[in-house]
């Protein structure tokens, strides 16, 4: 393993909490949902600390909203630094996007306009967001189904030059990149080929819900066979990544979970042992 | 140059919120889909999430409204109240006070009670944790100092009054029984969670209520020991001591504390 390659984890999720303590299955570390500990205390604490105990934790979250045009929520940023403090997690990641505005919450991840004047905005809350947590920030590609007409680049370039320009790290979500890809008709390699390799600290597999027309990013389902691949080429290119996968809904047992997540591991075997890495130094 | 962004931000909030759709002018559509179609993806998975949060954080409560309220409450309850809060934790707390003032709901007044006991319910279920005294922690403090008491419950703890049998109506579709019907009586509960985590609610007479009130406010026992005289209670202290050391056992209380020093059992 690289130095910060934690293994294969999955995202802790309530209806799992008292397997993970029972069986202390064979996951490599667990991905927590920031917002849902930021409470006072009971079950929720109480399993996040026993578990934790156990296991290498990250932490991740839903509502920095680092791309809004309000400003940036310091009460909020001080629970996240409050409860990293409590949690001594690898690492923070958020989404590279906006959640809501005016004091009113979407609970969605609201996707950006492709500008200049966004990448700007955005560089410079992630370089507050970074010195009030006092560590690096991850960012991960949402999936998105409306592109604007004000974009001049592509979602990659986009990416690329904020997370560049303000020195952070990418959670790159390989189910996301697959979706917007088939609903914005671009090439999924093209956007692999784009991303630095050092920049690439962890890895989001999920499932999604396919309509024909278009496909939604839903977490209910098994990773896809075209996801798998994906993953497949994302290995190849950046090396070993901490990899997760994520469930939200329809949330089956933990030991088909870990089934899945043995999918992982099992490409990552293959990938690693017939390729060897070579990995890019950060700009 | 920021206006833009802030421009298409405010656009595509009035979307989500049913406002407007003109952010749809600046939407690439194409022959699969539309940019209102595009659009109505975002539209339609903002008002899903919500109605989620509250089915989840309102089961019984959905149980007894059958399908066609609970949409009417929960379509009215997202209209009238976008969510302003990072965690959808507490998106619903402001369903008690929308059921009470809504044109239709507030006829049943019940069902704006039944709303707010799930929401104490929840209140309880991650309240901050403390450890808890005990009869024996009570028992070590020199009697003589015991009238300057005063009682800390622990954060959990919650008194629920009632003027109808609304937990009753509530248990009984939790455990999927006919509901009985609504009737007027003045009822006091408390909601705790106990020490294995669990969330519990108990009955309490008037004046075990009037007493947890009494602590609650910062009285301590001599006070609590007044009120207990007033009543018809036989033997004052006996009485006193049955209630406190039943709060003891029930994992109630975090702090035994006198006025006039330091906490005896600050247990936080």
């Amino acid at each position: 393993m690289t130095d910060h390659n934690l293994g294969f984890g999955l995202g802790l999720r309530t209806p799992h909490f008292q397997d993970v303590l029972n069986t202390q299955p064979d996951v490599d570390w667990f991905e927590i949902i920031s917002e849902n500990f930021m409470v006072a205390g009971g079950k929720p604490k109480y399993y996040l600390h026993a578990i934790r105990e156990r296991y290498p934790m990250v932490m991740h979250g839903v509502s920095m909203s680092i791309g809004s045009t309000e400003p940036l929520d310091n009460a909020y940023l001080q629970r996240l630094k409050q409860l990293a403090n409590e949690v001594q997690p690898e690492w923070i990641s958020d989404h590279l996007c906006w959640t809501g505005l005016d004091g009113i919450n979407s609970h969605d991840l609201l996707p950006m306009p492709y500008t200049e004047e966004a990448i700007n905005h955005i560089v410079e809350r992630i370089k507050q967001v970074q010195d009030t947590l006092g560590r690096p920030l991850l960012l991960e590609n949402v999936s998105s189904y409306i592109s604007y007409t004000d974009s001049v680049m592509s979602e990659w370039a986009f990416y690329n030059e904020i997370v560049e320009r303000a020195d952070c790290l990418m959670l790159l979500d390989i189910n996301n990149i697959y979706v917007s890809s088939r609903n914005h008709y671009f090439d999924a390699q093209d956007y692999l080929d784009s991303v630095n390799p050092a920049r690439v600290r962890q890895i989001h597999l999920a499932g999604h819900s396919d309509y024909g027309t278009h496909v939604i990013d839903t977490h209910d389902h098994d990773v896809c066979d075209p996801v798998w691949q994906l993953y497949r080429q994302a290995l190849q290119r950046f090396g070993p990544v901490s990899t997760m996968i994520e469930r939200d809904d329809n949330i089956p047992p933990l030991t088909q979970l870990i089934d899945e997540l043995n999918i992982a591991r099992q490409i990552a075997a293959e990938v690693h042992s017939s390729k060897p890495l070579i990995r890019e130094v950060a700009g | 140059m920021k206006r833009s962004l802030q421009l298409r931000q405010q656009q595509m909030m009035k979307a989500l919120l049913g406002n407007n759709d003109d952010i749809a002018d600046y939407i690439i559509g194409d022959q699969q889909l539309d940019a209102r179609q595009r659009l109505s993806i975002y539209q339609s998975g903002y008002r899903i999430r919500l109605r989620e949060v509250i089915d989840n954080d309102h089961p019984v409560l959905g149980s007894y409204l059958g399908d066609q309220l609970f949409e009417q409450m929960t379509e009215g309850y997202i209209d009238a109240h976008p969510s302003t809060f990072r965690s959808l934790r507490h998106y619903c707390d402001r369903l008690p006070d929308y059921l009470r003032s809504d044109t239709f709901f507030s006829q049943y007044p019940h069902i704006a009670e039944l709303a707010r006991f799930e929401r104490g319910l929840l209140s309880s279920f991650d309240a901050a944790d403390r450890d808890t005294v005990s009869v024996a922690d009570l028992q070590q403090i020199p009697p003589e100092q015991w009238p300057t008491l005063q009682l800390r419950f622990h954060p959990s703890l919650q008194l629920f009054n009632a003027d109808m049998n609304v937990v009753e109506i509530w248990q009984s579709i939790k455990a999927e029984r006919t509901p009985p019907n609504v009737t007027q009586q003045t009822e006091y509960w408390v909601i705790w969670r106990n020490p294995e985590r669990l969330t519990e609610f108990r009955s309490v007479d008037t004046l075990e209520q009037v007493l947890l009130d009494c602590f609650l406010q910062g009285g301590d026992i001599e006070k609590a020991a007044e009120i207990t005289a007033q009543t018809d209670a036989v033997n004052t202290a006996e009485t006193l001591l049955t209630y406190l050391f039943r709060w003891l056992e029930l994992g109630w209380v975090q702090q035994l504390t006198d006025a006039q020093s330091p906490p005896i059992f600050d247990v936080v």
